[in-house]
């Protein structure tokens, strides 16, 4: 579950000669578990934010945060660091697999991380994932060999390697072509349904809004705060 | 951790390679460790027999060798494996006086050397009748100097001996008192060989005498022997030319006695016989006699000498 | 934290152009200054090492360095001789074992030393094949030769003319050789050795033709008077010493004139060589040398040369790590995504921080490794190298 109160969150950008601070409030936001929610909303509106402050690689200023019954507002960095590992899945629009590793050591990733658990049973599950998109043939691959929508279900598989209980997407499908975009979002929901995670995808495309259990907008969760000097 | 663990066996195996040393090694000796006794070449059979008298009995002396020389040792070249011995040998005894001129030919250790004449350098003979010849500008030269046998000379063999002794006592000082004593015993041998040759050759009362070759000139010297030379081998016939030549000497040097050095043909015995020359042998004893030793061969000069002048009637006038 | 190394050499395996380029900078920056020290140490060791075995050389007055490297090496193309007398001199001293040295011909690049059998002791040389050689006319060659030239004992040499238009003085010699040295790694490896009257034979001192005493010359005699014979110009010289032709070869004039270009002296003791060092202090013909000292004060500038070169080295060094930073900078740089991304997915600081430190120390790791290694390679083969470049 994810349950955000009385959030309060600045973000001062950087290199503009005007500085301007983007800001927001929540006063509650709450996605039950197991759901998978589509987050829609005007860019700017503050969804990638949003995602941060879940995934704890961005600081409220106020508020309450409860991740998978985790007060994670006030975690000190590495202990954010761990809660990430464990408990949240994450898949980026621009996928960020690293060149140097192969398919399934991208998988790995995670584990190269925190280094829990034995590295057999860790190549095991990576293996049953990449089986589980249809990648099994290509474990030794680099990701420049893949096509977009081949390293997109690897992201897929490295998000899901400790099994995480909360499963964020920034818009995963914004660099794929249309028959990719059905099947990362066909695979996601499918992982989230199978590993009971907690999916919450941000996405403009209102074709795959159907697959979701709810559709949220980020008009009606957050109010933007603009602070200009 | 496997990559941090091969890394790190690598950096010690490195480091352990990086501490060995590896130079170059540098030739071995190969010669043997264990101690023997010392080699001892003699350039010609009396120098080796001396020495061997001298090292008679004593445990801790040199072994003392005499190459194989065919021929006269003063006329041998060394083949290789000779001069492979001679260049082993702890130390070369040389007669000295020019008896070996093969020195020049091969290369030797000169600190191994002994010349055994150094301390007779001026009671040596200088040669006469050299040919001396001239192609350049360095102009005449000739190839003989001294007389070299001067081991038939009985006191120049006693000085040799003793330069002997001094060799082998520094080769093997713990042997000095035996060196010593073989040599007093050699010496005193030698000076009995002096006298009767002495009184041998007393009875010739300076009555001319040839000689076959230009090698007794100790003898004449010391003895003093009214004696010339001429330059015949016993075991050839001698030229016409030669025979003329001995005749143009014994006209103003009327020998009736010839010293060979060794027993001539019958027929050139003969010739001279009818000349009313008679032929002697006496063995100059350079190389190895087939029978006897340098003592030996000399005391049985000796009584050649004497017989033939007890039976011999000599009727030329001094 | 191992997976941070994990990352670390991946990476860097995953980019090896540029992995390589830095990898081989660096090796060289730690590389070329332990190199260069090593070739100047072992060099200077080496010359050393012949010279303090060395205890004095006697030769003409004039250049030290040049009497020495020519005692030692056979370095000079027209040494400066001396007349054999003054060996002779000396020798009756007693002061010390007295080696000669004549140093002045060559045969197919290799210089031909005449010497005497001492020389073999004193340098303990052994002969590795054949044997020692016996009669003039003989010599036995370094390892290097008999390699180079595909010699062996029973082959033959032949001396060089020192002009090609030298017809009237020395002439060639073909000389047998009787016997090959065990390699020494100095410079006896790479010289003929021959007896020093043979190098007179060289030189033209002396030769051998028919006995112009015998009737069998014939045609070779100008004139016979009394017991002299004069020849002409058609007596043939032997151009080779053999066993049957040895005992015609002779030399002309006294050899207390002929050349020698040293002498090796060792004496037994301090004393005996003080003495000996005395006796030519103020000779104005004749030179004492110790060629240990001479040495050092050829090394005293060699090292400061050395020093010129490690300074430059190193100042090419710290530029070398100044571009060798800025590329690791830009490196990180360029990877601030990676970066990034390791850290939303859960990577704390020390963990990047890990990652970077790793790659810049696998770097230097194996540039340091390979660096070791090229060094020990260098130390191992360091003579030959040496040899192939001074001849020592």
């Amino acid at each position: 579950m994810i349950s955000i109160r009385e959030l309060a969150f600045s973000y001062r950008g950087r290199g503009s000669a005007l500085s301007s601070t983007f800001g927001m409030q929540v006063a509650e936001f709450i996605v039950p578990p197991g759901a998978s929610t589509a987050l829609v909303g005007p860019s700017g509106s503050g969804k990638t934010s949003l995602l941060g402050l879940i995934a704890g690689t961005l600081r409220a200023s106020s508020g309450s945060i409860i991740v998978n019954d985790q007060a994670i507002s006030n975690f000190s960095d590495g202990e954010l660091g761990r809660f990430r590992i464990r408990c949240i899945g994450q898949v980026f629009q621009a996928f960020e697999l690293l060149s140097y590793l192969t398919v399934i050591e991208n998988v790995m990733l995670p584990w190269y991380i925190s280094g829990d658990g034995t590295k057999a049973d860790i190549r095991k599950r990576a293996a049953d994932l990449l089986r589980g998109v249809g990648l099994e043939s290509k474990p030794s691959a680099m990701p420049g060999e893949l096509s977009q929508g081949e390293q997109q279900r690897v992201a897929v598989c490295r998000a899901m390697l400790n099994n995480p209980p909360v499963l964020l997407a920034d818009e995963p499908t914004g660099n794929l072509d249309q028959e990719n975009k059905q099947n990362v979002v066909d695979l996601l929901v499918e992982q989230a349904t199978r590993n009971s995670s907690t999916l919450l995808m941000v996405t403009h495309d209102e074709s795959l809004l159907g697959k979701f259990d709810s559709v949220l907008d980020m008009r009606h969760i957050a109010r933007p705060l603009d602070e200009q000097r | 951790m496997i990559i941090l663990r091969t890394l790190l066996i690598n950096v010690v195996l490195l480091v352990a390679a990086c501490g060995g040393e590896n130079r170059q090694t540098s030739s071995d000796d190969p010669s043997a460790t264990e101690s023997k006794n010392a080699l001892v070449v003699a350039s010609n059979y009396p120098l080796y027999f001396f020495a061997s008298r001298i090292a008679e009995g004593v445990s801790v002396a040199p072994e003392i060798v005499f190459p194989d020389i065919v021929g006269d040792p003063a006329f041998w070249t060394p083949n290789a494996e000779q001069i492979q011995l001679l260049q082993s040998a702890d130390m070369v005894i040389l007669n000295g006086a020019g008896a070996e001129p093969w020195l020049d030919l091969i290369s030797i250790n000169q600190r191994r050397l002994l010349d055994t004449s150094v301390e007779i350098t001026n009671r040596l003979i200088p040669l006469e009748g050299t040919v001396a010849h001239q192609h350049g500008p360095e102009g005449e030269h000739s190839h003989q100097g001294a007389a070299f046998t001067t081991w038939l000379d009985p006191q120049l063999a006693i000085a040799q001996s003793h330069a002997v002794t001094s060799a082998l006592i520094k080769l093997a000082p713990t042997g000095e008192k035996l060196f010593r004593d073989n040599m007093a015993k050699l010496e005193q041998e030698l000076v009995q060989l002096d006298s009767r040759l002495a009184a041998v050759f007393a009875q010739l009362d300076g009555r001319p005498v040839l000689f076959s070759h230009p090698v007794y000139q100790y003898l004449q010297h010391h003895y003093g022997i009214n004696g010339q030379s001429v330059h015949w081998e016993p075991e050839q016939e001698p030229t016409t030319a030669a025979w003329i030549a001995m005749q143009q000497i014994t006209a103003t040097h009327p020998a009736t006695i010839m010293i060979w050095e060794d027993e001539p043909l019958l027929s050139t015995a003969q010739r001279l016989s009818d000349a009313g020359i008679t032929s002697v042998p006496f063995h100059t004893v350079a190389n190895r006699p087939d029978r006897g030793d340098y003592l030996n061969v000399m005391r049985d000069n000796a009584e050649r000498i004497e017989s033939l002048l007890a039976v011999t009637e000599l009727t030329s006038p001094r | 934290m191992s997976g941070a190394l994990f990352l670390g050499w991946r990476y860097l395996a995953h980019h090896r152009f540029k992995s390589g380029i830095l990898i081989a900078s660096i090796t060289l920056m730690l590389f070329l200054p332990a190199a260069t020290r090593l070739l100047v140490e072992d060099s200077a060791t080496a010359l050393t090492a012949r010279a303090d075995v060395t205890p004095l050389i006697l030769g003409a007055r004039g250049s030290e360095l040049e009497l020495v490297l020519n005692t030692l090496y056979f370095h000079a193309k027209s040494p400066a001789e001396i007349e054999n007398q003054a060996f002779v001199e000396v020798q009756s001293t007693g002061l010390a074992e007295f080696i000669p040295i004549h140093s002045r011909f060559h045969s197919q690049g290799a210089p031909i030393v005449g010497t005497s059998l001492d020389y073999f002791d004193f340098r303990g040389l052994n002969i590795a094949d054949g044997r020692q050689m016996g009669l003039l006319g003989e010599c036995v060659i370094g390892a290097n030769v008999a390699a180079r030239l595909g010699l062996g004992p029973g082959d033959s040499i032949i001396s060089s003319p020192e002009t090609v238009f030298d017809i009237a003085g020395v002439y060639p010699l073909k000389m047998t050789i009787a016997g090959v040295l065990r390699s020494a790694g100095t410079a006896d490896d790479d010289a003929v050795f021959v007896d020093v009257r043979t190098s007179w034979i060289i030189q033209g001192l002396g030769h051998g033709h028919t006995d112009l005493a015998e009737p069998e010359a014939g045609a070779a005699v100008l004139s016979r008077r009394d017991n002299v014979v004069t020849a002409n110009a058609s007596l043939t010289q032997y151009a080779e010493i053999t066993p049957e032709n040895i005992s015609a070869f002779h030399f002309h004039g006294s050899n207390e004139t002929f050349p020698l270009t040293s002498i090796i002296a060792v004496p037994p003791d301090q004393k005996n060589a003080t003495l000996l060092r005395g006796r030519y202090h103020d000779n104005e013909l004749l030179q004492l040398v110790l060629p240990g000292k001479v040495l050092d004060d050829l090394l005293e500038t060699v090292f400061a040369v050395q020093n010129y070169v490690i300074l430059g080295l190193a100042i090419l060094s710290l530029a070398t790590v100044a571009v060798i930073t800025l590329v690791f900078l830009l490196s990180q740089q360029l990877r601030k995504g990676e970066f990034h991304t390791l850290s939303r997915i859960g990577a704390s600081r020390g963990y990047i921080s890990m990652l970077i430190a790793s790659e810049i120390g696998f770097v230097f790791l194996i540039s340091a490794l390979l660096a070791a290694g090229l060094t020990y390679v260098t130390r191992y083969y360091a003579m030959q190298i040496l040899q192939s470049f001074l001849t020592l």
